[in-house]
């Protein structure tokens, strides 16, 4: 291999040569064209290539440097190659004639040093070669160093030397440094020693106060305190932890993913990092990317709801902001999606503190610098970082007055009352003040002292660190702009800039306050849009947007400084107007804005007209607090719309009586069922071949603990649309069924007990499960219970409706059409569906008396229900003759006050139970 | 452009090599006669900060970037010669 190798490289010589030649000419030529002025070049990796007489030059310069730097050193220092041979000393070596262990001829460079060694005899327990032998481990790797302390005469003294002997590498043994250093004076000075220990001693625990930051400042500093001000600015979007924010490049590359996205979408930041953000994110229904990234470059916004996939293959329907980052030169960079929820804005606001302190805190530690100010000679040592921080040249001691000059006059004096205080209190003290550096630039400064003192509790000196935190202002100062703008965005809505809920909720409370004083009103207006949706539909979000901006604006100019106009979401408006003298003065402003917002909109060459509904309320006539005054605003917004849009109109009490009628119902439907206030009346069905009581029909009735005995029709609407109807029904199922197997032990069987079925009952998961209990519960054999069901019911929800009466019809249950011919009356219904019985309502029945044309239709029901097999009912028979007609007609079963009205079940027994009523006798009224 | 216009310039130069060490000493004489008190120069070391030589698009040292007012200009070399320097930085009519 490794001759292949060296054969191939001879092979390659010429190339090699050629390249050379390239090299030299090109250097030659970059020369000539720089005309000698340049000494580097830098490829585009950075690195940089000396040109050939840069090189020379900054050998020699280096050189010229190092020699400098060891002449200044005042200890002896020779360097020895790898046989002990003295290739280089300084000039205090070459001065140290009367130093026992280098005393030797001349400058001794080219002498081996460990020759001159052997030859002398060490003074002391080392033993003679002690030092040789020690310069010989390092030198051939058996040692890391070697150091020796001796004490000879010099200046007839008595002085201590330290002899160091290190390698000039750690891994080849090229050579080393030997070093005679002068300890005299420092073996004396042991408590310099000490001093220095306690203030570095100071320094760290200064330092570690920021516990956090200890271990990773050092390498993320740098990064941090640039993203510091980035970060800061985006903060407050950032880190609405509850909020999923997602930010992607513009290639739709997600590089952000904060918790909140995490939780609400199930994916980690780790794994959605990187990611195309819409094939990551799915919506569904698909949100209409392109219409909102064209918006969203146009405008730099887009507002819609959106429902996503998550990773649990779960659905979350969220709002979504998104908005778009441009650069300085306003290219867009990123795209910022936020889910939002705004009750959630608080924590976040905490959360975004925390993240300033951290960030603050990062960005601080970036130089720290150490002083000591000694009190007695009041003189003052700075380490190297002290220096930088302020570009004072490295001189020792610093004068006082040289540092007092450089912090600003306007700090000053504070930050010297610390340092007094710090003396004269004995306590730490710190301060923040700004310096004039030397080269110009004016640096924050934040200063941490510490008294340090002797034996008698005198204070002796100050030490303490210097950080300067410049960088941290810069961040701290954008962050309190971005919080500033944090606060505008949580109180105002994204679209339209507009006060939001909360803002407007805030000024009512304000404005009410302040309206009685000077004998004024506050009017608020609530704004629909008549027909937005529409428009929204129809040309898309962006054209929508863009009409409520353009609205926005016109109902600004309808008001004074003083009103708010806000915005609700959607397309509701809610503008408050102020210390009003009449109510009629809303009314003016109310005209204005129909006026106003009726007028062509031009949008993106769309012609838009648009109208408004408006609903006004006053304070105090309407209401006394904001919520009440927007409710009621909203409640005549609505009766504007009744009548009939593009119209404004107050609110008056009776608009509400309604609603409140409807509310109590329903409050008392709620515990009518615990109550036990319902009860089942029973209505007879008679069999007309038979004229018997064969079956009836339970009907409810409430027997209100106020208001006496109610009808279906005063409080089952109230049940259907609060759902209260599915206990309801349920109980009348049970009960029914109950009373049925009573009559039957009773000896009183039936052919049939019919219950009354509402729609959102069938719907209920839990009705055939309802309906079988009852029966099973009860005993009642399914084919004795019959269920009434209208053709609304049906076909409402066909399919499942089928599914499920086929499951009662397998039980033995009775099915029958309720009020057939006043709905669509489709015969594929009667097909479709296992009906047993076919109920003709009363409506037609009372038109047998009228003539041919209202036979007639009597007469197809019957005929066509027996042409299916199923069993024909009449409702409502009041008289004879209609009675007669049905009889004629074959008709199989009748029912109505004729008969008997519906009773209680005790009367109903009373009544019935006896047989039945013939039919030509009187009927009961 | 008013006498109280600031300017801003980067020097960036290699080590303590020749040319370098003579840009930074003409710019400063240079400052010194021609916009006292109204100059800040921050010296770049590219071997040290190789990075921002990069993202200042510089090929060689030493160059001068005058960062403000704008527009940014760059000279490459020792600025031995004052005149075209002066003229670029639209200082020429102060020199005549």
């Amino acid at each position: 291999m490794r001759t292949k190798g060296l054969t191939a490289l001879h092979e390659s010589d010429e190339e090699v040569f050629t390249l050379i030649e390239t090299i030299t000419s090109a250097g030659r030529r970059l020369e000539e064209v720089t005309k000698g002025q340049v000494d580097t070049v830098i490829d585009a990796d950075g690195r940089t290539l000396l040109l050939r007489g840069t090189q020379g030059q900054l050998r020699a310069a280096e050189a010229a440097r190092h020699r400098l730097i060891l002449n200044a050193l005042p200890a002896p220092i020779a360097l020895l190659d790898a046989n002990g041979v003295i290739v280089s000393a300084n000039d205090a070596w070459l001065k140290c004639e009367e130093m026992n262990y280098v005393k030797g001829p001349g400058g001794l460079v080219g002498h081996s040093y460990l020759e001159i060694c052997d030859e002398m005899t060490a003074p002391d327990a080392f033993g003679p070669n002690g030092v040789a032998d020690g310069i010989r481990a390092v030198l051939h790797g058996g040692a890391e160093s070697f150091s020796l302390e001796y004490s000879c005469q010099r200046d007839s003294r008595e002085s201590s030397f330290l002899l160091t002997v290190t390698p000039l590498t750690n891994d080849r043994r090229s050579g080393a440094v030997v070093m005679h250093l002068d300890i005299t004076e420092r073996k004396q000075a042991k408590d310099d020693a000490r001093d220095s220990e306690r203030r570095l001693v100071a320094a760290a625990e200064i330092l570690t106060r920021n516990a956090e930051l200890e271990t990773r400042v050092t390498e993320r500093t740098q990064s941090l305190v640039e993203q510091a001000v980035t970060l800061a600015q985006q903060a407050a979007l950032l880190n609405l932890a509850q909020d999923a924010i997602v930010v992607c490049g513009t290639d739709s590359r997600i590089l952000f993913w904060n918790r909140g996205a995490e939780n609400m979408y199930g994916w980690s930041s780790g794994y959605a990092i990187g990611k195309i953000s819409h094939a990551l994110l799915r919506s569904e229904p698909a949100l209409p990317l392109d219409q909102i990234m064209s918006r969203l470059f146009e405008t730099g916004y887009w507002e819609g709801e959106a429902t996503y996939l998550t990773r649990a293959q779960g659905r979350i329907t969220v709002g979504v902001r998104w908005a778009l980052q441009r650069d300085a030169n306003g290219v867009p960079v990123k795209i910022l999606t936020i889910a939002n929820d705004i009750s959630k804005h608080k924590q976040a606001e905490s959360e975004l503190r925390a993240l300033s302190e951290r960030l603050a805190l990062a960005t601080s530690v970036a130089k720290v610098g150490v002083w000591d100010w000694d009190l007695p000679s009041n003189s003052i040592t700075w380490d190297d970082t002290m220096f930088q921080m302020y570009g004072f040249e490295n001189i020792l001691p610093v004068a006082y007055d040289k540092w007092s000059a450089a912090v600003d006059p306007r700090d000053l004096p504070a930050v010297e009352a610390t340092l007094q205080r710090v003396i004269r209190e004995k306590v730490d003290g710190s301060a923040e003040f700004r310096i004039t550096t030397a080269a110009g630039s004016v640096r924050n400064i934040f200063a941490v002292e510490r008294p340090v003192m002797d034996s008698t509790s005198t204070v002796i000196r100050v030490i303490g660190v210097n950080m300067d935190i410049t960088d941290r202002k810069v961040a701290e100062t954008a962050l309190q702009t971005s919080e500033a703008h944090f606060t505008h965005s949580a109180q105002h809505d994204f679209l339209t800039g507009l006060p939001n809920r909360m803002l407007l909720n805030d000024r009512v409370s304000r404005a009410i306050t302040s309206a009685p004083r000077n004998g004024k009103k506050v009017a608020l207006l609530f704004l629909d849009l008549d027909g937005f949706k529409h428009i929204n539909d129809s040309l898309g979000h962006s054209i929508g947007d863009r009409l409520l901006q353009s609205i926005t604006r016109r109902l600004a100019d309808c008001v004074r400084a003083s009103d708010t106009v806000s915005r609700q979401g959607g397309d509701e408006f809610i503008v408050l107007l102020s210390e009003l003298a009449h109510s009629e003065d809303a009314a003016i402003t109310a005209r204005r804005m129909l006026t106003a917002v009726a007028e062509t909109h031009s949008i993106d060459h769309h012609e838009l007209h648009v109208t408004a509904s408006i609903g006004l309320s006053i304070y105090p006539d309407d209401g006394r607090d904001a919520e009440t005054l927007i409710q009621n605003a909203d409640t005549a917004m609505y009766q504007a719309k009744e009548n009939g849009r593009h119209s404004y109109q107050f609110f008056k009490a009776e608009m509400n009586a309604r609603a409140v009628v409807r509310q109590s119902t329903e409050e008392s439907l709620r515990r009518a069922l615990d109550r036990g206030e319902f009860e089942l009346h029973y209505q007879p069905k008679v069999d007309l071949n038979s004229g018997k009581v064969t079956g009836a029909e339970a009907l409810i009735r409430w027997q209100h603990p106020t208001r006496g005995l109610l009808s279906p029709a005063q409080f089952i609407p109230v049940a259907e649309d609060s759902g209260l109807i599915v206990p309801i029904g349920k109980w009348c199922l049970r009960e029914a069924c109950q009373q049925a197997r009573k009559w039957a032990e009773m000896g009183f069987q039936l052919r049939t007990i019919a219950v009354n079925i509402s729609t959102m009952q069938l719907r209920d998961d839990d009705f055939l499960e309802d309906v079988f209990d009852a029966l099973e519960k009860t005993g009642l054999d399914a084919k004795f219970l019959e269920l009434e069901l209208t053709e609304s019911v049906l076909m409402k929800r066909a399919e499942s409706a089928a599914e499920v009466l086929q499951k009662l019809k397998a039980k033995g249950v009775q099915i029958a059409l309720d009020d057939f011919g006043t709905g669509y009356s489709s015969l594929s219904y009667l097909r479709k569906f296992p009906i047993d019985v076919l109920k003709i309502d009363q409506s037609f029945i009372r038109q047998i008396m009228s003539g041919p044309d209202g036979t007639s239709i009597v007469s197809a029901v019957i005929s066509l229900g027996h042409s299916l097999g199923i069993r024909v009912v009449a409702e409502g028979v009041e008289s004879r003759e209609e009675l007669s007609f049905l009889r004629a007609q074959r008709c199989d079963e009748a029912q109505g006050y004729y008969f008997g009205r519906p009773v209680p079940a005790d009367q109903f027994i009373r009544l019935f139970s006896s047989g039945f009523r013939q039919k030509g006798d009187t009927p009961k009224s | 452009m008013s006498r109280a216009t600031k300017f801003k310039f980067r020097l960036f130069v290699a080590g303590d090599t020749l040319n370098s060490a003579q840009a930074i000493s003409n710019l400063d004489a240079l400052c010194v006669a021609f916009l006292p008190n109204r100059y800040e120069v921050e010296v770049i070391d590219v071997l040290n900060e190789p990075k921002r030589a990069i993202a200042d698009g510089i090929l060689m040292t030493p160059t001068l970037i005058k960062v403000s007012p704008t527009p940014v200009r760059k000279f490459v070399g020792t600025l031995s010669d004052a005149k075209p320097v002066l003229q670029a930085l639209g200082l020429g009519l102060a020199v005549v």
